[in-house]
């Protein structure tokens, strides 16, 4: 071997340490004195560990499980090459951009979705959105339909054969199982035993029937009858496992959850257990109470938009940019009819001006002359501007903004100092805490009567320390108390809505359908804040109470909806129960489906639709873009510098007339979708199972019509109200078989149903019917006996019953649903007139005013007013007043117009290390921070201006627990240097920017 | 598997077993390298790098377990992704936090060397396959160079070995290079 190889040999042998000792002290007295060979030996030893590594790794990767493991090409490190950030400073601070999506809880979500094998497939941006919301995915195990021609089910002889489902489950383990006529049932673990009590670990099959139509309820055979008292029926259900043919049984202690739908909730239905007489018929016994706890559902899987609200935005856009809609859009453009904070008319505006140092505050006005400050030290206070919703967390410590934490009850206090300013007096009052409330969303309110202001609801309000230091008058309830000023909105505050909209409140009923519905209901209503407000006040009562509640503030139509809500005498959320999270997610992914079922129907639509606009839009476009470039020549001309704000560098979409916020996240859910009731039943049992209530009308009856039949074998007559779904098997007398109605005369009954069904030797059905009015006649006879097929018999009900109440229901539903659409439609075509002839106006003037300096402005003001126009259709939309709407009703804000994908992020001057050098040089670690030893990072978000400097700042994870670390990140953020702002198509553009800042302590 | 189950049967050259079990901590390592901004294109070979590095550690015979071996995972995760990000991005800007040193210093991780690791590893794709299988055979399937000849057919015992210093000088003279590189970077 040459030279070189052998003492690599050498090496080699040392480092697998095969040299003898005499050996190897030589080897290692001449790599003392030669680093080449100790860096040879280094190398060896790495070399030896990346061969083993990369042997390992082929076999990490072989045992890994296969769905997790996209492919490895290559290494990280021949895919990224990039300098390096690293800080150990005290306070370190690292850069993500907004733009970038970098957020760790969307991250994370997406992550989940990808983890949990979601099958919504992502085609379009809007479907990778939807699909992120999805929390997981659920596939409900669907049962097989079984052909049949058993017609004996735990007791009971049908006269047709039963649609019989069959699904083998494990018994081992939690099962949740949707019937196809949507039955829900959720079977516990070890549920199931056999004769011996002996717990099944095999597949067990459950045999499943639904009877949930009278049509079904009739050729099942299933009176309703308890006894001799009629019931009315809301469904049946048979369920019975079987393990080999054998039928098993419930373990002692376990229950079935089954969920039975219904269209109408009832709250006299009792759940009855099916007991055979040994004829062939049930008698319905031992009733048992429905459960009336709500099941919680993911938030994301729910909508508190307004019903239509996002098809009326697909149908009437577009509106700036925005040609086809997105959810996104539907919920900025939804939350930019907010109500602002400070929304209570000029002569009551008031800003605060409160210092960081705690104790010491200076209230303004917005003409900046000082109301009060009680400042008396003369060291100048740091100042921040707060301004704002405000909350208090559970020690008493402000919070700004909404969403996030919840707050019980306020500390005892007696006396609490209110400073305050109604309508251009500033008030000192001590004020006593049982005036004081503070809602859930930890809202301080204050009720004051005084003669300049009375009575008003104070909403917003500083607590610090002791001392309230700020009250903003603010009258929102309007329209509680009579004596108020016209209120001019009515609608339910959209930020409200946003505020309750957060996984937070996952587990109250605010995360359930029911409330969903009730939401629904309010938000047609003229001026249901406050009592949207009984709901999200007290999400420790029972649902029906608030109902009740709600109802009795109300009056005509309104008033019936709620006392129906509150008939149904919904509870609250169950603490969890075992079926609680199987249905939750059941439910979430089923509310999920059918909205992006909704969704892809509504996307087809709008295509069409848009299809129709684009020729419109086009022409738009291309005159937009025309006046555009005539406005930068003439400015180019006549204007060196540029007025922010006229001559946007993106056409339209910097100037904001109104405060329409550039789509931000919010996870919602279409309307209309998955709010049928279902009886709740934990079953303890097999076998027949009906959802019945008491038909009291005809208990009371002693009206008797005789049903006279010619007599044969095998024979039932049944008398039937199909309103009513209830059945009642007829017993013979020598009158005939007699029917019995309420002696008044009875709207509900007028339409009754006489019935004949017989089933010779041989097996031939034969079946009569007649309709008859109980009040018009005095006896019936059946006498058009038919024969018929199984198949006919089926047909035959089907015709006699048509689809019972739910069907009715469904049909006046799609009818309500086509004339909305027609109304869309309708408005939709309207707007597009406005439209076309606000177009028509824009270019008749454009043309006309080409060369004149002084038109310019006009035009942009008639677009601008254009998109307010817009902006006051949907606030009109849903205003459920319909009218008054102020006219600067929503203030501007600059929060437009921020590039979220800018060619070129804006940074600090000299990129990350020196921001981070500027950080760690100014900050200031706030004393009580430090003495107090809290540490934390917090996020700041901020808009970077076209001139650098930054705006919007504000704490994007404000947490109690970092509370005092807050504004000395906000103060280090205000007094940056200004930036080298964003890019876009080489002009400088508003960008989002979001940076963690860690404080760490020594 | 307890954790010393799993470490024995690592010890044990049972590395599909302890694999599988370890795997089953993926998620929560998945979240947190998330929360510590890691790009979900990389969690996959940041947690399979940290498995490696896990197998790896665990036979060394000093190895005394510190903390519950999931723990430990992650803090192998968070370190390597850390190191990892220290290369990336000016345009995907990474949260990058000395909170991970912090939290998991108790994770003996040599910064210098696995990066010097990385090296290697690419340096090791650059030689040819043989020169692959055949170091692998002798130092990780610790095979006798007898069989290492038989399998691979070389013609003689003396042959195989020539080879594979042939293969080790190879790679150590493009480590020499590129771990210069690493020392002095070109500016």
């Amino acid at each position: 071997m040459r030279p070189e190889l052998e003492q690599l040999a050498q090496i080699d042998s040392y480092v697998n340490n095969t040299l003898s000792a005499a050996e190897s002290a030589a080897f290692e007295a001449e790599m003392a004195i030669n680093p080449a060979m100790k860096e040879a030996v280094e190398t060896q030893n790495l070399l030896i560990t990346a061969v083993n590594r990369k042997a390992l790794l082929a076999q990490v990767v072989a045992a890994a499980p296969a769905t997790v493991m996209p492919p490895r090409d290559g290494s990280i490190l021949s895919k990224f090459k990039w300098p390096i950030i690293l800080s150990s400073v005290i306070v370190g601070a690292v850069i993500s951009f907004f733009a970038l999506r970098g957020d760790n809880e969307e991250l994370q979500k997406s992550h989940d979705n990808i983890h949990a094998n979601a099958s919504n497939e992502p085609s379009e941006s809007e479907g990778l959105r939807a699909s992120r919301e999805v929390d997981f995915t659920y596939i409900p195990a669907n049962p097989d339909i079984v052909k049949t021609s058993r017609r004996q089910f735990g007791g009971l002889e049908t006269w047709g054969a039963p649609e019989l489902q069959q699904i083998t489950i494990d018994p081992t383990q939690d099962e949740l199982i949707e019937c196809k006529d949507g039955t829900v049932i959720f079977v516990p673990e070890d549920a199931f035993v056999d004769a011996n009590g002996n717990v099944i670990a095999e597949p067990v099959t459950l045999e499943i029937i639904e009877a949930l139509t009278m049509d079904k309820i009739v050729a099942y055979n299933l009176a309703t009858m308890n006894g001799d008292n009629a019931l009315k029926s809301g469904g049946m259900v048979y369920v019975q496992p079987k393990l080999n043919g054998v039928n098993l049984e419930l373990a002692e202690g376990k229950s079935l959850h089954i969920e039975v739908p219904t269209d109408e909730y009832d709250s006299d239905m009792q759940a009855w257990r099916g007991v055979p007489d040994g004829n062939g018929n049930l008698n319905w016994e031992n009733p048992q109470a429905i459960e009336n706890y709500l099941i919680p559902v993911a938030m994301s899987s729910l909508d508190f938009l307004p019903n239509g609200f996002r098809e009326e935005v697909a149908a009437t856009l577009p509106f700036k940019s925005y040609k086809t809609s997105s959810r996104e859009l539907e919920d900025s453009l939804y939350f930019s009819l907010s109500i602002p904070s400070d929304y209570a008319g000029d002569d009551r505006k008031v800003e605060v001006t409160a210092p960081t140092n705690r104790g010491k505050t200076v209230i303004t006005d917005k003409t900046g002359k000082v109301l009060e400050s009680n400042t008396n030290t003369t060291e100048a206070p740091r100042q921040s501007n707060r301004k704002g919703l405000y909350r208090i967390d559970k020690r008493g410590k402000v919070q700004k903004g909404i969403g996030g934490v919840q707050f019980q009850n306020l500390p005892d206090r007696d006396d609490i100092t209110a400073t305050f300013n109604l309508k251009d007096k500033l008030y000192n009052t001590r004020i006593d805490s049982s005036v004081l409330k503070t809602d859930l969303l930890g809202f301080v309110s204050i009720t004051l009567k005084s003669k300049d202001c009375a009575p008003y609801t104070i909403n917003n309000v500083l607590v610090e320390e002791e001392k309230i230091v700020f009250v903003d008058c603010y009258d929102w309830g309007c329209g509680v108390q009579k004596n108020e000023e016209p209120c001019e909105k009515c609608y339910i505050n959209p930020s409200d809505i946003f505020a309750i909209h957060q996984p937070e409140f996952e587990e109250t009923f605010l995360a359930t359908r029911e409330f969903q519905e009730r939401l629904q209901a309010l938000h047609k209503i003229e001026n249901a804040q406050p009592l949207f407000g009984l709901y999200i006040n007290n999400l420790d009562k029972n649902l029906h109470e608030i109902d009740r509640q709600v109802a009795d503030r109300l009056t005509g139509n309104d008033k019936r909806t709620f006392e129906e809500f509150a008939a149904e005498i919904l509870t609250t959320v169950k603490p969890n129960g075992q079926e609680y999270a199987e249905l939750k997610k059941f439910y979430s992914a089923k509310l999920n489906e059918q909205r992006q079922k909704t969704r892809k129907a509504q996307e087809a639509h709008a295509q069409k639709s848009a299809a129709e606009l684009q020729a419109v839009q086009d022409e738009m476009a291309q005159l937009r873009f025309d006046f555009n470039q005539s406005q930068r020549l003439i400015q180019s001309k006549y204007a060196p510098k540029r007025s922010k704000g006229v001559s946007p560098p993106r056409g339209d979409f910097m100037s904001s007339p109104s405060s329409f916020q550039a789509p931000q996240q919010f996870q919602n859910t279409n309307p209309q979708v998955g709010q049928q009731a279902a009886y709740k039943v934990n079953w303890y049992g097999t076998g027949w199972m009906n959802i019945d209530g008491f038909l009291h009308e005809l208990s009371k009856g002693k009206k008797q019509i005789p049903i006279h039949v010619a007599d044969s074998k095998g024979m039932k007559v049944y008398q039937s109200v199909n309103s009513m779904n209830t059945l009642l098997t007829l017993n013979k007398t020598d009158e005939g078989y007699n029917a019995y109605f309420p002696t008044a005369n009875s709207a509900t009954f007028v339409k009754s149903l006489a019935l004949g069904v017989s089933r010779s030797a041989d097996g031939q059905l034969k079946v009569a019917a007649q309709f008859f009015n109980p009040y018009a006649s005095s006896a019936i006879t059946l006498n058009d006996w038919e024969s018929v097929s199984e198949d006919e018999f089926k047909q035959r009900l089907k015709n006699l019953y048509p689809g019972g109440r739910r069907l009715l229901k469904a049909i006046k539903t799609e009818e309500r649903l086509n004339q909305e659409a027609e109304e869309r439609k309708r408005r939709a075509e309207e707007q597009r007139k406005k439209q076309e002839k606000e177009l028509k106006a824009l270019e008749d003037e454009f043309q006309k005013s080409n060369a004149q300096l002084e038109a310019k402005t006009e035009k942009i003001r008639m677009r601008q007013a254009a998109e307010r126009s817009y902006m006051q259709h949907l606030e009109d939309f849903i205003n459920p007043c319909h009218a008054n709407y102020g006219k600067s009703s929503v203030v501007s804000r600059s929060t437009g117009g921020i590039v979220e994908f800018p060619d070129e992020e804006a940074q600090f001057p000299g990129g990350t290390v020196e921001f981070m050098r500027w950080i760690s040089h100014n900050v200031q670690y706030p004393q009580g921070a430090m003495d107090a030893g809290v540490q934390g990072k917090i996020f700041v978000e901020f808009v970077v201006e076209p001139d650098g400097s930054a705006s919007n700042v504000k704490i994007s994870n404000s947490d109690p627990r970092t509370k005092l670390l807050e504004a000395e990140a906000v103060r280090l953020v205000q007094g940056m240097p200004p930036w080298k702002s964003g890019q876009m198509s080489g002009e400088n553009v508003r960008t989002r920017c979001r940076i963690p800042i860690i404080f760490t302590l020594d | 598997m307890t954790d010393q189950e799993i470490i024995q049967s690592i010890r044990n050259k049972k590395f599909d077993r302890a694999v599988r079990e370890l795997y089953k901590h993926e998620p929560m390592i998945r979240r947190t390298l998330f929360k510590y901004g890691t790009p979900e294109t990389l969690v996959p070979e940041i947690i399979n790098d940290g498995l490696v590095l896990l197998l790896e550690k665990t036979q060394q015979p000093d190895f005394q377990l510190t903390s519950k071996l999931s723990t430990y995972l992650t803090g192998i995760c968070l370190n390597h992704w850390r190191n990892q990000s220290r290369k990336l991005s000016n345009k995907e800007k990474v949260v990058l936090d000395i909170e991970i040193a912090q939290t998991y210093a108790f994770v003996d991780y040599d910064e210098e060397k696995e990066e010097k690791l990385q090296l290697l590893d690419t340096i090791l794709e650059k030689i040819q396959d043989r020169c692959k299988q055949l170091l692998r055979l002798f130092y990780f399937e610790n095979e006798r160079m007898a069989e290492i000849a038989k399998k691979m057919g070389f013609s003689s015992e003396k042959s195989a070995k020539t080879q594979k210093y042939k293969c080790m000088e190879k790679a150590h003279q493009l480590a020499k290079k590129e771990l210069k590189n690493l020392e002095n970077p070109v500016a």
